[in-house]
């Protein structure tokens, strides 16, 4: 048995639930109160860390969808299984800035306003963006996620941009499409291993909307949304994965067959008709980022069985055939009635008719 | 034993206070002829529902004072509805304080406080009024956006004429008001 001082174990428990994708209450007092860390672990804190760290961002993968058995086309090679099947095992390397983060969670009262900064340089490995993914995962909806959403270390980082978009308040991110290559090189496995997570948070953001009831946060939301989505299909394009932008459409799908007007139903009368009227454009950042998917599908259509890449646009065509041509013209009329200013910020946003063809 | 002293300071504001609430929108045309031709074409319809040309902005101020203009090349419609309201207001700050000495810096601690409750106030009776004036908007918002359909579809429909004739020769056209289907038949 390995015996480590309470401080390390206080730091080896929020690690757990951190990695473990464990809940928010159990922890809550780790993080909203302020606790000592020793400058130097003792070496079975460190081993334990490292174990933890290690199966814990593994079973985190698996469980945020890489236990789906998939296919992809890479480079024009078919692949099939879970994600352990279709790639080889990465070598994962958390940095020091892991174990900063870590003692800054612990040192600093999260739900003060004025908690010191978190100052750490370097670029972060993939295995580094995996944890302060899965650090915005804890703390998403909480007092405690704006503190992390202020600190450089998470605005730097692409994937939480992604996952997390409403956790970085008004200010847009600044980042370009090579924030996301470290993400998609090696095949993009840890893209591929967050397609059902970022499927589900896509979709929460957006059902999160109608609870909106000030038109700034609506307008943040949704500026936010749009950069972080421009630059990330932008990405996937340019590296030619375009199947990694899938969720969006897993996220979309269960939510076209209510109205429009359901986005920006909680924005409130008072308001003047100016601000819900750019709020209600904010909220349709994704949809509008789905009309890209939409070309991108009528490409894929155009590719003939002798052009280069027809395994892929068919393999895509496939993919994306249960939200189809409907599910992207739906999403294309809820995004216009949003952006109508005459009629969204009235409240009076037709329902568009129901789309025949393939129901999304 | 000392005495308390209660500072009371009275200030009057008479403001008119402004306030505007508006949309910004656009008109959908399909890009069926030049620039230049579409616009002289929405101009042209413009024109006759009373709207003034200055520019390449066409405009008009109805009678319950909701501007809207368009801008005949692009398409951009703005509607703004503005007002302005006189108010009277009044507002106390009062202090108290333990010395006569102080009395004189207490009044205007007490004027600055008065002074502060009627910018608030100023603030709430132009929050009040931009209120009426969106409620005002709102209310005339689905009459415009029929109008704006109806001058897109007219537009686009004069567009098609337009361009037909280019095409060849228009033999027939057909339109059905109730509808608003459009059938041109064009010789090549």
């Amino acid at each position: 048995m390995t015996r480590v001082a309470p401080s390390e174990f206080e730091l080896l428990t929020l690690a757990r639930a951190i990695a473990g994708l464990g809940q928010y209450a159990p922890v809550e007092d780790l993080l909203r109160g302020r606790h000592l860390v020793p400058p130097r672990f003792s070496p079975g804190a460190l081993h334990v860390l490292r174990d933890t760290l290690a199966k814990g961002s593994m079973l985190a993968l698996a469980r945020c969808g890489g236990w789906r058995t998939q296919r992809d086309v890479r480079d024009g090679q078919a692949r099939s299984g879970r994600l352990w099947e279709r790639h080889p095992p990465p070598a994962l390397h958390f940095s020091p800035l892991t174990l900063h983060v870590l003692r800054w969670l612990l040192e600093q009262p999260l739900v003060i306003h004025g908690a010191m900064p978190l100052d750490v340089e370097g670029t972060p490995t993939p295995a580094d963006e995996l944890f302060l993914f899965l650090c915005c995962r804890l703390v998403a909806g909480t007092p405690c996620a704006p503190a992390l959403g202020a600190q450089p270390v998470f605005r730097r980082a692409a994937l939480c941009w992604l996952g997390f978009p409403e956790q970085f308040g008004s200010a847009p991110p600044a980042l370009d499409a090579t924030a996301f290559a470290p993400l998609l090189a090696d095949g993009a496995w840890l893209l591929e291993g967050l397609q059902l997570e970022l499927a589900r948070r896509w979709r929460a953001l957006e059902e999160s909307k109608p609870g909106l009831a000030s038109p700034a946060d609506s307008l943040a939301l949704g500026t936010a949304q749009e950069a972080v989505l421009s630059t990330f299909l932008d990405a996937v394009d340019a590296a030619g994965r375009r199947d990694l932008a899938g969720f969006l459409l897993a996220a979309a799908r269960p939510l076209l067959a209510q109205p429009a007007s359901r986005w920006v139903e909680g924005l409130p009368a008072s308001a003047s008709l100016s601000s819900r009227a750019d709020a209600a454009r904010a909220a349709a950042a994704f949809l509008r980022a789905l009309g890209r998917l939409a070309r991108w599908d009528a490409e894929h259509r155009a590719v003939r069985f002798f052009d280069d890449g027809y395994e892929s646009a068919q393999h895509l065509l496939s993919e994306w055939s249960a939200f189809g041509e409907a599910g992207f013209r739906r999403a294309e009329d809820h995004a216009r009635a949003l952006s109508t200013a005459l009629t969204s910020a009235s409240g009076a946003a037709p329902v568009p008719p129901p789309s025949t063809g393939s129901a999304p | 034993m000392s005495r308390a002293y209660r500072v009371s300071v009275s200030e009057s504001l008479n403001r008119v206070v402004q306030a505007e609430d508006g949309l910004c929108s656009r008109l959908e045309l399909l890009p069926l002829l030049s620039r230049e031709e579409l616009a002289g074409l929405l101009a042209a319809e413009l024109a006759t529902r009373g709207f003034t040309r200055e520019g390449d902005v066409a405009q008009r101020t109805e009678a319950d004072g909701v501007r809207i203009a368009i801008d005949v090349t692009t398409g951009d419609v703005s509607v703004t509805l503005s007002g302005e309201q006189e108010v009277a207001l009044e507002a106390h700050g009062s202090l108290r304080v333990e010395s006569r000495q102080e009395m004189e810096q207490a009044q205007l601690r007490a004027q600055d406080l008065a002074r502060a409750k009627l910018e608030d106030a100023a603030g709430v009776a132009t929050d009040e009024l931009r209120q009426q004036l969106t409620r005002k908007l709102e209310g005339r918002l689905r009459d415009l956006k029929g109008e704006l359909d109806a001058i897109s579809n007219k537009v686009t429909a004069e567009a098609l004429k337009v361009r037909a004739g280019q095409l060849g020769t228009v033999e027939e056209v057909h339109e059905d008001a109730a509808t608003g289907s459009l059938t041109i038949k064009v010789r090549v």
